[in-house]
């Protein structure tokens, strides 16, 4: 199956993506051209040497990393999310399979949104053209035990019998993508759709029907993603990770979808693949060698929307289409797992840069991935650098003019210096910014309490992300040199229970964030005093990041952060809260214990 | 849910045995190539150019 031949002319013409690709570029480049020569003179103030060249080109690649993401959040800005212009008039005939893998989740709470999505898809009046099937890749046999009841009991009670499946396979070779492969090996013919969702994965049913009617209407369009919102955050981090999530990845997301053209992003759930597509262009193979760079590809979703766009496909980001839900994290070190498994994935890539016959921009996507992960490398590199600089200085020359009797003092640039720390920092939080003023403007605040409410959250949150950030980069810098050393981080359950961590959890997990902080602090300190000052907004998250992980884990009982859908709670939502509360009193098979039972380590 | 309560495990296994089983509608998924020994030959820099059509699937 190829995609249609007109579609695939369009392919070669003019890409509307083209230009707003070109703007973000060459900004970026300019920002980043801008700081790499305001510091070069900041540099060699003192003199020339080598070590301020290599400063320089760190400030350079960080602030166009920086750059390249407040310049997607402005384009966002410039344009609103819109249906394509395409006629649906068609009926909707498509057949489409529901596919949700499940690995050792909670199957009460994972089944109760299924028979939820079910219930809302039933009300669209196409529930007849939709399965559902539950994809088990779990390894622990008494969840297995109670996925089996729970799947008797969604059954019975949606009266689904011959519209639902569960199955579960023997080993989860693959993991999630395997497990995907493996249905459409063995039942994708009877199927011409499939959307495919995540275990804590909730949509509307009137979402779902309308992805498939656009899929109809486009039969170049191999997939199409939505832009899920995240929900039920209770913690302080969960509610300030829910509350960014909320407020400001619709814009960014809208450059995203500014940028895309016929490549858009797979972000491997609450998107709708065509079958014969998907299978013939996503079959994954494993990687030669051993992981972490080798083996079966871990951050499969990118790799295939990659591979469907190699294949004339249209990859599409529809940041319109509501009702799509999933829930994040609720505590930093949960946060800080899930993050290993993606920087091993995304790393990975860097083996499928040059794989044949990818679109160019596929390959830019893969190399932002692992900029996203290897980034702090080089301010790390940069204050590394700084430290050492004072000693590679050269000696002050008072007297460079000769046969001049008076001495010629070095320019102080400590004004471009501060310049250049301000525009760093204005790049974090100038697209922060804007966004808030956009949404006080245009009546979006409304949704999140208000425009001061908005406001006061948005604030809170550049608080908590600046405090939390240095934590969160220690995490991340150790986990690309796990990578980078060869240890494969494996494939951990998500931990979606009880998220609160006392201080010893806390300082279980990051005593040696602890330690690194303090190693800093005496380093800088003995070597270069006069830096300890800029060092502090680094360091000190560092010191108290126990603390910061333990507070940041309790339930939030503020009035901010408040999202969409904690003041109108989507119809699919309340459903699966309520179906949910009445299975917890029922399902009565026995809970794992503590010898079977998937390890929930706090230590990552 | 009282009749579900009574079955025996073996009884649950086979209950969603016989109704959880997808339907038999085998549909092929060809492993792609994505490292391919292309080299600095003139044809594997023309596939790295998209100039050629990639290779689908292995042999």
């Amino acid at each position: 199956m190829l995609p249609p031949r007109a579609a695939v002319a369009r392919d070669y013409a003019i890409d509307r993506a083209a230009l707003p690709r070109g703007v973000a570029i060459v900004l970026s480049l300019l920002a980043a051209a801008g700081a790499f020569m305001l510091f070069l003179q900041f540099g060699w103030s003192d003199g020339v040497d080598i070590i301020d060249v290599v400063r320089a080109l760190l400030i350079l690649i960080s602030t166009w990393w920086l750059a390249w993401g407040a310049v997607q959040g402005l384009m966002g800005l410039t344009t609103r999310a819109e249906p394509p212009a395409t006629q649906l008039h068609d009926p909707l005939m498509a057949r489409c399979v529901v596919l949700v893998p499940v690995y050792n989740e909670d199957p009460v709470t994972t089944f109760s949104r299924v028979a939820a999505m079910d219930e809302s898809l039933q009300a669209t009046g196409f529930g007849d053209l939709f399965h559902i099937a539950i994809l088990s890749d779990s390894r622990n046999e008494t969840i297995a035990a109670r996925e089996r009841l729970c799947f008797l009991r969604l059954v019975q009670d949606r009266g689904a019998q011959g519209r639902m499946f569960y199955r579960r396979r023997e080993t989860n070779t693959g993991k999630k993508a395997g497990n995907i492969e493996d249905f459409i090996q063995k039942s994708g013919a009877a199927y011409d759709l499939a959307l495919i969702l995540d275990a804590d994965s909730l949509m509307e049913g009137a979402t779902i029907v309308e992805m498939a009617r656009r899929m109809q209407a486009e039969p170049d369009l191999g997939l199409l993603q939505t832009l899920p919102v995240v929900t039920r955050a209770t913690t302080r981090f969960g509610r300030a990770m829910q509350f960014s999530a909320a407020f400001h990845s619709p814009v960014f997301a809208r450059g995203l979808a500014m940028m895309q053209g016929r490549t858009g992003p797979f972000w491997g759930h609450n998107a709708m693949v065509r079958v014969r597509a998907f299978a013939e262009s996503c079959g994954l193979p494993e990687l030669k060698g051993k992981p972490p760079f080798g083996g079966h590809i871990m951050s499969h979703d990118y790799v295939e929307a990659a591979l469907l766009a190699r294949a004339g496909w249209r990859v599409r980001l529809d940041d319109d289409l509501g009702g799509s839900f999933e829930e994040g994290p609720e505590n930093l070190v949960d946060h800080a797992k899930r993050d290993r498994r993606w920087c091993q994935g995304n790393l990975q890539h860097v083996r499928l840069l040059p794989a044949p016959g990818l679109k160019p921009w596929s390959r830019f996507v893969f190399f932002q991935g692992i900029m996203a992960y290897i980034s702090p490398l080089f301010w790390i590199g940069f204050m590394l650098a700084s430290i050492a600089a004072p000693y590679f200085a050269p000696p002050p020359d008072y007297f460079p003019e000769p046969y001049w009797p008076f001495p010629v003092f070095p320019q102080a640039e400590t004004a471009k210096a501060i310049g250049l720390a301000i525009g760093v920092f204005g790049l974090l939080i100038l697209p922060k910014f804007a966004v808030a003023l956009h949404a006080a403007m245009s009546g979006r605040a409304r949704s999140f309490g208000g425009a001061a409410r908005a406001f006061a959250s948005m604030l809170a949150e550049l608080l908590f992300s600046s405090l939390s950030a240095p934590v969160l980069l220690a995490y991340q810098t150790r986990s690309v040199f796990q990578v980078l050393l060869g240890r494969d981080g494996g494939w951990p359950t998500n931990n979606r229970g009880d998220a609160r961590l006392s201080i010893r959890d806390a300082w279980a997990t990051s005593h040696w964030v602890v330690s690194t902080g303090i190693l800093g602090l005496v380093g800088t300190w003995a070597l270069a005093p006069g830096l300890v000052v800029w060092m502090l907004p680094v360091l000190l998250p560092m010191l108290l990041a126990p603390f910061i992980i333990s507070w940041s884990s309790r339930p939030a009982s503020s009035g901010l952060f408040r999202t969409p859908t904690d003041l109108a709670e989507s119809p699919v939502m309340r459903r699966q809260r309520e179906i949910l509360a009445e299975w917890e009193t029922e399902v009565t098979a026995p809970k794992p214990d503590a010898t079977t039972a998937p390890r929930q380590s706090v230590t990552v | 849910m009282q009749t579900l309560e009574s079955l025996s495990a073996a009884d649950v296994a086979r209950l969603v045995q016989d109704l959880g089983t997808p339907v038999a509608a085998p549909l092929a998924m060809p492993k792609q190539v994505l490292e391919a020994e292309l080299g600095l030959s003139p044809r594997g820099l023309l596939a790295r150019l998209v100039l050629l059509m990639a290779p689908r699937q292995e042999l």
